[in-house]
């Protein structure tokens, strides 16, 4: 009886600083989508403290929908973040599962190779040299090789397969089961909460990523999102006579639609947050 | 989380014949990330260590143009100036505090979240915590202004009903510091979680069970179960992050910073911003860069060193 | 199975990136760009030459009509690429060696680099080619892109004066005043529109005076001490201004002091905006259309273009910002506006390997020549006549409604355009401002765009030096008793001589001081 009250008191507890984390998150957000739907004059009138829209208007949705080259640079950055996340993972969780074998020759060499270039990097006019000798420039692609691999993700990742028991890959190898074979069919499986969590560090990186897109792409029709929807942001800061400034609630719409599909793709990756339990059921 | 008896069995046959097997595998894997990382990130640090120390010009490029004299020039230009001093300090003052709030921030609220057993709840504040790192930091200076400006920000409103006075939060260096700091903090707090929430569900279940059946409350199983199994995923965040000890977050600090608050606000990235500006001085900011690596350098071997102690090691 | 379908896919992958290594294009030859190779190769057939223009600072939407009029009006192709003014992306691609045909430099110390660096074309010998665009310019302006007596860039005209101080008209009137003529005066505004709660909240929450603070560069447009400044006959503190025709640093001068002391009597009074310094042009816009401030300082084309006045009175619809329309005059001079001398920085260049493209070079000149004639002007600036524009029976231009289109106009302007024409036709709603602020605003001008950084100095920390300290003396945080050994610190620690001792140099190659 006891426990069980505590057992209350510990939820509630719980809960509730979760609930005052969830708001000091969610108001802020809420302001932005109001801010993007209520007429800037309204905006204004409410001294720009506005939670909920009393008037909706589009017409900042409409406005941002103007911008040139809009509908291509959307397809771009899905494109770039789809398949530049697929061939993100796979190269790292190659990589990494190979950094994380111990029986591996040279390992901390290659353990040092790999983690350099997060301590160094070469800048942006080196970086630019290479990409164009790789012939990259001007096509999407130079903004998915540049990147296949963050050393930081992949050293993360090496820490996570490293930690997995040990007695899963002997039980294999007795097996006579292959390292590849070991990988696909043993570890990946156990390893979903990283795969996901790794898949959508990519993914958010590919789907925020903003210079690559600056340097490496001149035709305006294969740039990416966030380079619109920064032009626009900085634009306020012109001093052309003839730049229309965008309002305030333009540039909420800018970030409500920039954001909003990559945030839609959170709740479908939560659910291997939560299961550890597979991990557990084939250990045991 | 280490492994006591990793290598007993493949010890003896190190270089035996399914070993051999297994380095053919481990290269063939290892061979194209090993190939991008030579081409985009090892061919871009040579370039860049060439530039430190020559006049690059832009025609004659890295290889053709002169050295300079004397070959340091771009990195005494740096450590000569007035500024050197104030900008490490608030650059390592700035980074520390984002990073030594923020991860166990962050860590708590993995931990709350796993803790919740309102399923709803849950993935209501998992995804609400997420959300602000797709908020741009022109956006959320607008935001800042909104809530703590002195002339009609909401907190200021407040105060000066309640007290009569105001703060400036925005022109007062020592607030403006705090307000750069906490502001990346909501940003970026719920989006750190998501690795610690990873590890938290790679726990064994009954890790837990066999505690609970054993009477420990779930208060203690976050001390003795929780916690370390997921500290090497802790101290390997930490350690990397002190890799990046000198970056304190350019992209904020330029859209947020003002001339009143350079005092403690101003970093090294601002700096090369604003003296790169006028003349594109390609070499000073290589320098600055390596500069940067140096100092990384060596306090992630530090950290390392440190952090060996507790059976967490980069290498 | 699987296993084989890992092998194909590393093999792919180590596919991609190897074959890409080889194909090196050469340096000539973007290999980026097909498009670009029919030009060179076409010699005399009737393919239209392909000219790369690059480091335009704003994206050409594709519902452009002006560049493919320009395109079919001469006969070449115009391969634009937009940058967003952002100079970095120009030094990697010439560090690449892909030189663009043409492209914009955004300072002139970058063009002096560039040329030292022998990237440009002397465009001394090819004057001729182009006599349009050579009778378009000053002497002083082709001085700016003359080093060593060679020409190695195409100026832009210069714009006119828009900034001046700015007033809430109707508060003015409530208060049954009149605008100011002295800073005794200017005071007494002030203090009234500060303590009568003219926007009526109940709340003692307005500062008369509001506005932003930073580079005289970046706070062009806007600013808020410039007004004081200007008054005792000084420029924006960072500045090197010319003084009994010599180069001087603006803030060392005693005025300057004496324009300080100044702003403070006004923030004592508690009428001036305490974080002007934190204000951008968003806030300061919303701080002005929400009745926290009356008297602000900038350019019409913030504050009085129609979408803008649209954003000025919707909380306050009697709300009316107009200039100030008498100056402040104290014994050092009148109030008004600081310039930069070099006027608009940008400037186009010409790949100095164009000479081996003789036909190309042809084109390039005559492009920019046709630029500068009366037709090509008139398309540039207003556009396609009949759609954008049309020339009444007094040959004057008329503005047609599609002409608002043109929001990306200031970007292909290469040249510049007949700026006082260009205002007055495109914001017709607001002409008598242009002209005041164009014809009757005193403008002082600065001159440190012009001087290049000399060897060891770095101006940035000078200026971002000048700019905190200036800051925290105004605001109070740093007592008037230090500014002696705040000027001493600026000669001491930042060798503030040897930059005025160059721009003294600088400014007497380009004329500027006898």
């Amino acid at each position: 009886m006891v426990k069980h009250s505590k057992n209350r008191i510990y939820n509630f507890t719980v809960n509730t600083i979760l609930i005052l984390i969830g708001l000091v998150c969610f108001f802020p957000m809420l302001y932005v989508v109001s801010v993007s739907l209520t007429p800037y004059e309204e905006y204004l009138r409410q001294g720009g403290i506005v939670l909920f829209p009393r008037k909706i208007t589009f017409e900042a949705y409409v406005q941002f929908w103007k911008e040139p080259y809009i509908m291509e640079c959307f397809r771009n950055t899905v494109f770039i973040t789809v398949f530049g996340t697929m061939s993100n993972i796979l190269v790292t969780v190659l990589m990494a599962y190979a950094l994380s074998r111990k029986n591996l020759i040279f390992g901390k060499f290659f353990t040092f190779y790999c983690l350099t270039p997060l301590l160094i990097t070469g800048g942006l006019v080196p970086t630019y040299l290479i990409v164009r000798n790789t012939g990259l420039l001007n096509s999407l692609s130079a903004l998915i090789i540049p990147s296949l691999v963050s050393p930081y993700i992949l050293l993360i990742t090496r820490s996570f397969f490293s930690s997995i028991d040990s007695s899963l890959y002997e039980s294999a190898r007795i097996d006579g089961a292959g390292e590849f074979r070991i990988l696909f069919a043993i570890i990946l499986p156990v390893s979903l909460p990283i795969i996901a969590t790794i898949g959508l560090m990519y993914g958010v990186a590919h789907w925020n990523q903003y210079f690559a897109s600056l340097m490496y792409i001149s035709d305006s029709a294969k740039r990416t999102l966030q380079v619109v929807l920064r032009e626009m942001l900085n634009r306020a800061s012109s001093m052309e006579s003839d730049v229309v400034v965008p309002t305030r609630t333009l540039q909420m719409a800018g970030v409500v639609v920039s954001a909003v599909p990559i945030i839609l793709v959170y709740p479908f990756l939560q659910k291997h947050f939560t299961q550890g339990i597979m991990l557990g059921a084939i250990k045991g | 989380m280490h492994m006591p008896l990793g290598r007993i069995p493949g010890k003896s046959s190190k270089y035996s014949w399914p070993n051999l097997k297994s380095q053919g595998a481990f290269l063939l894997m290892l061979l194209p990330g090993l190939i991008f990382y030579f081409i985009y990130l090892y061919l871009p640090i040579g370039a860049a260590i060439l530039v430190s120390i020559k006049d690059y010009g832009v025609k004659s490029g890295i290889f053709k143009s002169p050295i300079a004299s004397p070959w340091y020039k771009h990195f005494s230009f740096f450590i000569k100036s007035p500024y050197f001093w104030p900008l490490l300090r608030n650059t390592m003052l700035i980074s520390m505090s984002k990073m030594l709030l923020g991860i166990p921030l962050a860590v708590m609220l993995a931990i709350l979240l796993n803790e919740c057993r309102v399923n709803k709840l849950k993935r209501a504040v998992q995804t609400l915590t997420y959300m602000p790192h797709f908020l741009s930091w022109v956006v959320i200076y607008g935001m800042c202004f909104i809530l703590f400006s002195e002339t009609n920000g909401l907190i200021n409103d407040w105060l000066r009903t309640l007290t009569g006075s105001t703060v400036p939060f925005l022109t007062n260096p020592a607030a403006f510091r705090n307000l750069v700091i906490g502001s990346d903090i909501w940003k970026s707090t719920g989006w750190s979680a998501i690795i610690y929430l990873a590890a938290i569900s790679g726990i064994d279940p009954q890790l837990y069970e066999a505690a609970y059946i054993d009477g420990a409350s779930r208060a203690k199983t976050i001390w003795h179960i929780t916690l370390p199994s997921i500290a090497n995923v802790i101290v390997l965040t930490l350690i990397l992050r002190c890799g990046t000890i000198l970056n304190a977050g350019f992209d904020q600090i330029y859209v947020m910073y003002n001339e009143g608050v350079y005092s403690t606000v101003d970093i090294i990235d601002t700096w090369v911003f604003r003296t790169g500006f006028e003349n594109f001085n390609l070499s000073l900011s290589s320098a600055v860069g390596l500069f940067k690596s140096f100092v990384s350098f060596l306090m992630i071997v530090t950290v390392n060193q440190i952090s060996r102690h507790w059976g967490e090691s980069l290498w | 199975m699987k296993r084989i379908v890992v092998l194909v896919l590393c093999m792919l992958m180590m596919l991609a990136v190897a074959c890409s290594t080889p194909s090196t294009p050469s340096p000539t030859q973007p290999a980026e760009k097909p498009s670009a190779k029919p030009a060179e190769t076409a010699g005399t057939s009737d393919e239209p030459i392909v000219i790369n223009l690059f480091g335009v600072p704003t994206t050409i939407p594709e519902t452009d009509p002006v560049i493919p009029e320009l395109e079919s009006r001469l006969g070449i192709e115009l391969n634009i690429e937009s940058t967003g003014g952002d100079e970095s992306l120009l030094v990697a691609r010439l560090a690449g060696g892909d030189i663009p045909d043409v492209f914009r430099v955004t300072t002139i110390s970058n063009l002096s680099a560039y040329y030292k660096d022998g990237v440009l074309l002397n465009l001394k010998d090819y004057m001729d080619e182009m006599p349009n665009v050579r009778d378009m310019f000053t002497e002083q302006q082709w001085a700016r892109v003359t080093f060593n007596g060679g020409i190695y860039g195409i100026p832009r005209r210069p714009e006119e004066n828009y900034n001046c101080w700015y007033i809430r008209k109707d508060w003015l009137d409530a208060l049954g005043k009149e605008d100011p003529a002295t800073f005794d005066e200017l005071l007494d505004i002030a203090v009234a529109m500060s303590k009568a709660d003219l926007d009526g909240n109940g709340k003692n929450d307005t500062y008369a005076i509001s506005g932003t603070y930073g580079p005289a560069v970046s706070t062009f447009g806007r600013g808020a001490f410039e007004g004081f400044w200007t008054a005792y006959g000084v420029t924006n503190p960072e500045t090197i201004m010319i003084k009994d025709n010599a180069a001087v640093l603006s803030v060392t001068l005693p005025e300057f002091r004496k324009s300080i002391e100044e702003i403070r009597r006004f923030v004592e009074a508690g009428v001036v905006d305490p974080e002007i310094i934190a204000n951008n042009s968003d806030s300061l816009l919303e701080k002005m259309a929400t009745g926290k401030a009356g008297i602000a300082y900038g350019a019409w084309s913030n504050y009085n273009k129609i979408e803008q006045i649209k954003t000025l009175t919707s909380v306050f619809p009697d709300a009316e910002w107009v200039p100030m329309r008498k100056q402040i005059t104290t014994e050092y001079g009148v109030s008004g506006a600081t310039k930069s001398a070099s006027g608009n920085d940008a400037v186009y260049a010409i790949n100095a390997d164009l000479v081996d493209q003789p036909e190309k070079l042809d084109a390039v000149f005559n492009m920019f020549n046709y630029m500068a004639t009366e037709e090509g002007d008139l398309l540039l600036s207003f556009g396609i006549e009949g759609e954008h524009y049309e020339i009444d029976s007094n040959g004057t231009v008329k503005k047609l409604e599609k002409m608002n289109e043109l929001t990306y106009g200031w970007g292909i302007q290469f040249l510049g355009r007949p700026d006082m024409l260009y205002c007055m036709t495109k914001f017709d709603n607001c002409a008598d401002v242009i002209e005041y602020a164009a014809n009757e605003v005193k403008v002082y001008y600065h001159y440190g765009q012009l001087v290049e950084q000399p060897e060891g100095i770095n101006v940035s920390d000078i200026e971002s030096y000048i700019l905190e300290q200036v800051s925290q003396f105004i605001y109070g945080t740093r007592s008037m008793n230090e500014w002696d050994s705040f000027i001493d610190t600026l000669y001491s620690a930042y060798s503030v001589q040897t930059y005025v001792d160059a721009a003294n140099e600088t400014l007497k190659e380009l004329g500027y001081i006898k």
